[in-house]
């Protein structure tokens, strides 16, 4: 292997640093048009349009094991998300749910595929986007069943509070519901894949460092650190499906709470 | 659900913090703002979620 070389020459990226999230222009240019990210942004999006078209080519009734894995996809999304946590209108979500669901599984599995190794969900830039999505939808449901004034009513005013406490509270409720919410979205499931991210690589390439060592007791200890990196990759495997579950179901608590008739 | 206790520390933190920069009490005004923002962020959490 080429990483064995990298040893003998010293030059380790050592250690791993934000740099490791910008990757450059694969075409060579000067600005961030077309990296990594992009790439597997269009190489998720290909994977998932595909394989729900071929799941569904052919449906039968005793579904085959593509089909079978399609539906209890779309069913987990539908019955346990949109339609426990919102409601029986929430169905009507499910396909938006299903969709953030998949996109946000695939681009985060991306992270320990090897020859990938990197999921665009470490990038701020691409959680935001998806955060500023369910933010937009929340708010839009909730206008549009409640009408503005009433919407924003029920979402900084509390039933039965006294009346000194309220400007207090509306304050709170304000920053929670307008400002807060879509922030902590979009950093929960970035800070997760940038930390998953280093984590894997302070293990990988701190095993080549010790390895490099010149004592030969500390070299063999470079197997532990591998062997730690590989335990990682398979914890890495469950909080990336685990935060696309976790982003989903507080996209669909956040529905619940604008579509609500009164709290 | 936490997100009220932390929406309240946050809030109400800044606003002290904002008031001692105006009037320089030695950072009593955080203090004050940090622990309202606690107690109403722990109020308003159980409103919304409380039986």
């Amino acid at each position: 292997m080429s990483r064995a070389a990298l040893v003998h020459s010293g030059d380790i990226p050592w250690p791993p640093s934000v740099h490791e999230f910008f990757p450059p222009d694969l075409f060579g240019g000067n600005g961030p048009w077309f990296t990594k990210f992009t790439l597997l942004v269009w190489l998720a999006v290909a994977l998932i349009i595909v394989f729900f078209l071929v799941a569904y080519r052919d449906p039968k009734m005793v579904p085959g094991k593509m089909q079978w894995i399609a539906e209890s996809i779309y069913g987990f999304n539908r019955n346990d998300i949109a339609r426990d946590v919102i409601g029986h209108e929430g169905i009507k979500f499910a396909p938006y749910l299903a969709t953030l669901f998949t996109f946000i599984a695939v681009t985060n599995i991306f992270s320990i595929i090897p020859g990938i190794q990197i999921s665009p969900n470490s990038h701020i830039a691409f959680p935001a986007m998806l955060a500023i999505i369910t933010y937009v939808l929340y708010i839009y449901w909730g206008i549009r069943r409640h009408g503005f004034g009433k919407f924003v009513k029920q979402s900084l005013i509390l039933p039965d509070v006294p009346w000194w406490l309220l400007p207090l509270l509306i304050v709170i409720e304000f920053a929670q519901v307008f400002v807060f919410r879509p922030i902590t979205l979009a950093l929960r499931l970035f800070a997760n894949m940038f930390a998953g991210h280093i984590v894997l690589l302070v293990f990988t390439l701190g095993g080549f460092l010790i390895a490099g060592a010149g004592n030969w007791f500390i070299k063999p200890i470079s197997v532990v650190s591998w062997a730690l990196a590989i335990l990682i990759t398979f914890l890495e495997a469950l909080i990336c499906l685990l935060q696309a579950y976790v982003f989903v179901m507080l996209t669909s608590s956040y529905l619940q709470t604008s579509l609500a008739e009164e709290h | 659900m936490v997100g009220y206790l932390i929406s309240g520390i946050a809030v109400w933190g800044v606003i002290g913090w904002l008031v001692d920069r105006g009037l320089h009490w030695g950072g009593i005004p955080i203090a004050v703002g940090v622990l309202v923002g606690a107690g109403l962020g722990i109020y308003l959490m159980l409103k919304r979620f409380g039986t």
